[in-house]
Formats: C-alpha cells, structure tokens, sequence
C-alpha cells in the first residue's frame, strides 16, 4: 500500500510538468499582453519595452519556462503582474475561501445526494422515487448560474432569510454560515442531482443481488438488510464519482464566488486570465492540477477501504 | 415495510429545516429597525467590479473612487466645468509654459500626521517620472523635466516643452499626492497594506478580493468649494464591496445590502421603478465610434468611410441598442469635455443620407451589378467586418449598426471579441473595422488615436495625415486654451471629413443610490461626490 502511493506521488511530477508546459503556451499562443493591457491608451512603446523588461517578458519563451520552472521548485511563483504581490500568498490567503465553499457544497451533494437516492431505490415506484428523480433531472438539466438567480430571488429578496451576497465571516460564526446556505446549495444542487440519480440505480442493482435475497430469506429486517448488507456495496461506484464531483466543485465554485460575491480562488482567477497575468493562472493550474490528481488518490484509496477485495500492491 | 424508516428520515429533514428557517427569522426580526432616530452618519457600502491594481496611484493603470476618497489633487475639476485650486490655491505659467509655479495650501496634513508641503509634491512627481518604477502612469507627467521647490509652499514644476494637458493629469489621482513619509515606510507594502494621503477617508483594510475599508479623517477641513460641509466627511465608514456579477449588484441594491452600484443601459427602466431607489445620470467623457481601418483596402478609400458614415442613425442607435441612455454624437470628443465642439455637427458632419451613400460607393466603382442587392466591383461584393467587445451593450449595438449599414448593400460581418483579443489585434492592421469606446476627459488623447507614430498602439485605425500630426503636436504645446481649442476644432474637422472614425455618441452613465442617501451628487466627468452625503440612519441597537 505504502509503495503504491508512494508510486502514484511520483506520478505528480510529469503531470505538473505537463500542465506547466501547457499552461505556459497557451498563454502564450492567447492574444493579448499583460503590459499592453495595463495601459491601453496612453502608454508609449518606450514605457510597454521598460516594464516588459522589467517582467522578463523579453526573454525568449524556452528562457523565462526555464526561469518560472525553477523558481517554482523553491516554491517561489513569483509576483502578479498586475498587483505585484507576491502569487504564493495571494492564493494562499484565498484557497482556504474557496475550499470552505466546496467542502459545503460537497456536504450539500453527498448529503441531499445520497440518502434520497437510497430512499428512492428501496421505495421504487412510489411518489417519493417520482419526485427525487423528476426532480434530480430538473437539477441536472439547470444552469448553475440561473439555479443561483433563483434562490437570490427566493430566499434573499423575498423570504430575506439570507445575505444576496458575500462571505460575512468564517462558517462557524452564524453570519458565516448564513453567508454560505444559498452559494453552497446552488453550487451543490447539480451535483446532488447526479449522486441520487446514481445511487438510486446502485442500489437497485445491489438490491437484486442474490445475496440480499439470502439476506432476506434469512429473516433479516428490511433496515438491517438495506443499510448493512446493501449499502456499503451500492456506494462503491458512488464514490469514485464523488471524488470526480470534488474537481467538478471546485470548478464550479469559480462562477459561483463570481455570483454571490465571494473572495476565493476562483474570481482571482478568472479576473488573471482577463489581465493575462501569467503567474497568477501559471500558479492556480499547478495548484488545480496537484488537487484534481490528489481526489483521484484518495479515491482509489478509499475503494480499498469499501471493498477488501480491492488491493494495491 | 421501509415506510417507517422513510417517514423518519422526512420527518428528521423536515425538523431540520424548520429549526434552521425558525432561526433565520428571529435573527432577521431582531435586526429590524426598532425606533427610527435619523442621524447623520452611518456606513456608505459601494461595489467595484475588480480589485484596483494598487493603492499606490504611482503603481496603479487606473485609479478610481478609492482613490479619490484616500488622496488630494492639487487641482480640481469643478461643477463650472473648469479647473480649480485644490491642495493648490493658485499657480502661475512661466517661460511660455514650459513652468508652472503652484502655491499650496497651508495647514493640510496627511493622515500619517506628517505635513503636506513643496517637498511632499517633489516626492511625489520625482517618482512618478523615475523609469526604474516603470510607472504605468508616467505619461501622465508629459516632457516633465525635474521639480524645484521654491520654499515651504511654494513648488514649480518644470518640463522639457510647454505641455497643454498638464492641468487635465493634475486633476486625476494619477497625480495626487501621496505621504512621502509613509511611501519610504511600507516600501513595497505601500499600496497593498498601506495608502496615505490627504482626503477625507483614511485607508483601514483591504482584503484582497472582498473588500477595502475605509474611515472617515476626522482632521479634514480642506474639501473642494462646492461642497456645503466644510469638516470631516458625514460618513464614519465607507466600505468597496467586489461584487463581478452586475445581476448580484442590483439584487444587492434593492434589497438594502448596498448603497450605490452603477447601473447598466438595460436596467435602467426597471430600477426607477424601484421606490427605494434614486437614478442619477450624468453624461461621461467616453465615446463609442466605429473606427474603420484608412490603410487596408478597400476601406482605405476615404469615399467608402464616407458612405458609412452618411448611412448610420445614432438616435436609432441610442434609442433601439441603449434604451436612450447616449447622447448622439457624431464628434470625437465627449460632449462632457473640453474640446467638444458642436457647431462641427452643421457644418462637416455628414448627414444621414442614404442616396448620396450609394452615390459615394458608385463613385468609388461599387454598383449593384448582379441585381442581388449587394453592391460590388470586378465581381466582389463589399464586405464590411466589424469586430467588437463581447460584453453589454456591444454585441447588441453592433446588430443595429449593422441592420443600418446593409441598407446601402454593403455586406457586414460581426465578430465579437474578449476586449484583450481585440486590442491585440489591431496593431497588426488586417481588421477592417472596430467599434469601441474610449474615455478621456481631455482632447490630447486624439493624439494618441490619429498620430501615425502611434500606428503601433492606439491608432488602432491606422490614419495617417501629416497634416493632423503636426496640429496634434501644436496642439499639445499651446496653453492658451481659446487657441488650444481653435487646433483641437480643425484637427476634429479633418477627422470627421475623413470618416477613419464615425462617432457614435457619448454613453450616459446611470447610478443607483439607497433613497436613504441624501446629499449625493453626480459631478460633470460622472465622478460621485460624497461629501455632502449622508444617511438617514434608523437607529438599530
């Protein structure tokens, strides 16, 4: 075990490698320059070639690869172009928002998720399944965005249970944690959808397994059987896509920290590809690319632990 | 049989959520207001749409309200339209203008506590001309050649040429002045965990990507004229919000979390509706234009500009794309600055006119020889591309623009464009058109747009007039302003007989304010003067 994940860290490094490499170009191979874009009207060419030079950005492009890529090795990520802070800490300061916001969402999924698609398999057919999954299909089917709108409108303008906007504290504080309702519902609800929509047919099909019905036969109550005997196999397959829902959130959280007004990675990023501020999206993809391949680790991982049949070695 | 256990889990939910909803509502009853006692006061909250680059406004593209809260100009622009005393009460232009001696107000400190003198404006104007800061707001200083300072008030500024448009850059925060004390204290810091100056608030916190707090300095007692509070702001606190997305701001509007927010074209209508709600407009110093490439065939001929420009309809344009929130204007210059001129408009706008349009492309060889409505010449048709923004009201304005041009049977194409893809590729000149905007309070910036040493840049046309050069380097020299105005005339008639740009109009810009805020005004450039607002205040503890 030890050295399969030992093997699978190992196998962070090509992978940083190639997404730095292909960051790095395609922000290159995008139109549009940093320096240009901070003084659109009034700069001559003599002020663009000065700060180009002070950026580096002269330097042929295999040069300042070489430069980024070894600074990066001493944790250095150098400093925005547009703020001049240094990028290691202006993520660092943001990622614990954007990871609370995520984690909430996950709640939200796995929470809402999971326990309806059960009950929808073990009531098949009846109103509630109807309703879970009519409704899971709507869910799936809404833009995030507009989902988001939605609940602004509801739950904010007209109930005015929660803020429109914003992060009013950590989510432990009461203001924080009302901050968090609406963005990580609306963030979560798709993925929700997804995993009830997915356990209810895990279910089912562990459900007719022919050791269920020795189970049953065995006199067993209902409940024992499904949460015991069933559950814990119906959801292996629902992890793996649990795991996968975690990068897909943390994607998602970008539009959603744009619509309620959050601080966190997300707008800092987007607001860095607008500016082509090249070591602010160089850093948040590393950082994005070691999250998304640390999911699929704890992912494989914790199918050992659901299913001992499983063994890396 | 699973019916008791299904029951449980909905009944757990349910009790879930009622006990959550249950504790919303006492909180939300318990911040309503109880007896309304109005004082003046309070926290003004007012959104921005990105963090600012920097404080520092020798480290900053572009400055903005915050800026102006935090910091004093030496010279403001006021409710007459004219240049005004501010940290400077006077100042007097030597050696042809090529000097300009301020005498500066006495008694003004920073908020440091340090004292505003000549050398505090030395400071400032010595590192904002450095090259090793690579300030992207250097330009501001023009042919700056060094600063003197005559005695404890009195500071003389002296440039390499005379340079006209040096009172324009001394009004913009770009120029303002910052504590020389505190700069050498943060170093690096300054700008980022720091900001010093001389206005009526006081820089607390910036947490980057959130928020920036600012207090009210309780010492200032210098605000600009018009203002009836001669003390401290009303306000204690004025808190930016970053708030992207333009829906969540008007949300945030109309249900009291936010104070003021600009409202964009297509909202307008829906918040004077709202009773809580007070619209201001003010005329900006932008201008939407299609600028069509003069060095690219077929467009390089001037006869087919002119076409375009007899065939477009700005009421329409502003009524149908803008909901009425433009001021036509066929000139280069904003209505709102100076500079503009609208006798022009009589005398060398083209008017809209459709036959005389076909005419001119006749005239160029462009006929509709095929009977398919489209003109052509030697069997091509004639196909005007315009690239444009892809943000509101762009795309919508460029469909109008279009419905009108085809009228002529000129063939249209729109491509629409993130606005740092579409700058880039214009230097390279193989667009035909572009319709943008751009706002300057001060005519210098056609400089910049219609010089051919700027063919690399911002001529994003690609014009090229020996004849305009040469009034554009006049003009940037002449201080004079009646004379100044005179070049800046000829120069915009030329452009406009030209037709490398077609002036649209100038955007109105519209601000949403809590009716709650009394005291707000809009100023001439559409800038928020707060200092006589307050807010009715509803006691609430």
């Amino acid at each position: 075990m030890r050295t399969y994940i030992a093997r699978r860290a190992l196998m962070l490094f090509p992978v940083l490698v190639g997404v730095s490499v292909a960051t790095f170009l395609m922000i290159h191979i995008a139109p549009g320059d940093p320096v240009d874009l901070m003084m659109p009207d009034y700069g001559t060419a003599e002020d663009v070639a000065r700060i180009r030079a002070r950026l580096g950005l002269d330097q042929p492009l295999h040069i300042q690869y070489f430069r980024y890529a070894a600074n990066v090795l001493r944790l250095d990520f150098g400093r925005s172009i547009r703020t001049n802070r240094l990028v290691k800490n202006e993520i660092l300061s943001r990622w614990p928002m954007t990871i609370e916001l995520t984690v909430a969402s996950l709640l939200v999924a796995v929470g809402l998720g999971i326990p309806l698609g059960v009950l929808s398999a073990v009531k098949q057919n009846s109103v509630l399944d109807y309703t879970c999954m009519v409704g899971a299909l709507i869910w799936v089917c809404m833009p995030s965005f507009f989902f988001a709108l939605l609940l602004q409108l509801i739950f904010a303008m007209s109930l005015k249970l929660f803020p429109v906007f914003g992060r009013a504290g950590p989510p432990w504080t009461w203001e924080g944690f009302l901050s968090l309702v609406l963005p990580a519902v609306s963030l979560g609800a798709r993925s929700a959808a997804i995993l009830a929509r997915l356990s209810r047919s895990s279910t089912l099909e562990v459900l007719r397994q022919d050791y269920i019905r020795t189970a049953r036969a065995k006199g067993l109550a209902e409940r024992v059987v499904v949460y015991k005997h069933a559950l814990k196999n119906a959801v292996i397959p629902v992890a793996t896509v649990v795991g996968l829902q975690f990068g897909g959130l943390l994607g998602g959280a970008f539009i959603t920290e744009t619509i309620f007004a959050r601080p966190g990675v997300g707008r800092f990023a987007v607001l860095a590809i607008f500016n082509r501020d090249i070591p602010v999206i160089q850093a948040i993809a590393l950082m994005m690319a070691v999250i998304f391949v640390m999911c699929n680790l704890a992912v494989d991982l914790l199918y050992a632990y659901l299913d001992p049949r499983i063994r890396y070695d | 049989m699973s019916t008791k256990v299904a029951g449980k889990w909905l009944a757990l939910v349910l009790a879930m959520v009622m006990v959550l909803l249950a504790g919303c509502a006492r909180k939300t009853e318990e911040a309503k207001p109880t007896e309304p006692e109005i004082v003046k006061g309070g926290t003004l909250r007012i959104t921005y749409s990105s963090d600012p680059t920097s404080l520092d406004v020798h480290l900053t593209p572009s400055v903005g309200l915050v800026h102006s809260l935090i910091y004093d100009t030496l010279v403001v622009f006021g409710p007459d339209r004219q240049y005004h005393g501010h940290l400077a009460e006077s100042w007097e232009v030597g050696a042809g203008g090529r000097e300009i001696t301020f005498y500066l107000r006495k008694g003004v400190t920073f908020h440091d506590g340090t004292e505003f003198d000549a050398e505090a404006v030395k400071f400032n104007f010595d590192r904002l001309a450095n090259p090793d800061l690579a300030s992207p707001g250097a330009t501001w200083l023009g042919p700056y050649e060094r600063t003197e300072v005559i005695d404890k008030y009195t500071v003389k500024v002296i440039f390499k040429e005379p340079y006209s448009p040096f009172l324009y850059s001394l009004s913009t925060e770009f120029l303002a002045i910052q504590s020389p004390a505190a700069i050498q204290k943060y170093g690096d810091d300054y700008g980022q965990k720091a900001a010093v100056g001389t206005g009526p608030f006081m820089f607390e916190a910036w947490e980057a990507g959130d928020r920036i707090t600012l207090v009210r300095n309780p010492n200032y007692k210098w605000p600009p004229f018009w203002y009836e509070n001669k003390g401290p702001a009303y306000f204690e606190k004025v808190i930016f919000y970053n708030m992207p997305d333009e829906m969540t701001r008007l949300l945030a509007l109309e249900n009291a979390e936010i104070d003021i927010v600009g409202i964009p074209t297509h909202a307008v209508e829906d918040m004077k509706a709202k009773p809580n709600v007070e619209v201001y407009e003010a005329e900006t110093s932008s201008v939407v234009y299609l600028g069509i490439n003069s060095s690219k065939a077929p467009w390089s001929d001037a006869r087919l500009r002119q076409a375009v420009a007899h065939i477009v309809d700005r009421e329409e344009i502003v009524n149908v794309a803008l909901n009425g929130m433009g001021v036509p204007n066929p000139t280069p210059i904003s209505t709102a600055v100076f500079g503009y001129e609208p006798s022009l408009i009589e005398e060398v706008v083209y008017p809209r006119d459709i036959e005389r349009a076909k005419t001119l492309l006749a005239e160029a060889g462009y006929r509709d020889t095929d009977g398919d409505g489209w003109v052509d010449k030697d069997g091509k048709p004639l196909v005007l591309e315009i690239m444009t923004y892809n943000s509101d009201p762009y795309p919508r304005l460029a469909e109008v623009v279009r419905e009108q041009i085809i009228k002529a049977g000129i063939k249209v194409k729109i491509k629409t464009l993130e606005s740092a893809t579409l700058l880039a590729a214009t230097p390279k000149g193989e667009h035909d058109a572009i319709l943008i905007a751009y706002g300057w309070s001060d005519p210098d910036i056609l400089y910049y747009f219609f010089h051919s040493s700027r063919l690399d840049r911002t001529n994003r046309v690609h014009y090229v007039n020996p004849q305009v050069d040469q009034l554009l380097e006049k003009a940037r020299t002449v201080v004079d302003a009646d004379e100044r105005f005179a070049i800046y005339r000829q120069i915009q008639s030329i452009i406009i007989r030209d037709a490398p740009w077609i002036p649209l109009y100038t955007p109105i810009a519209c601000t949403g304010v809590r009716a709650e805020v009394k005291g707000f005004k809009l100023g001439p450039r559409g800038a928020y003067w707060l200092h006589d607002a307050y807010k009715e205040v509803p006691a609430t503890k």
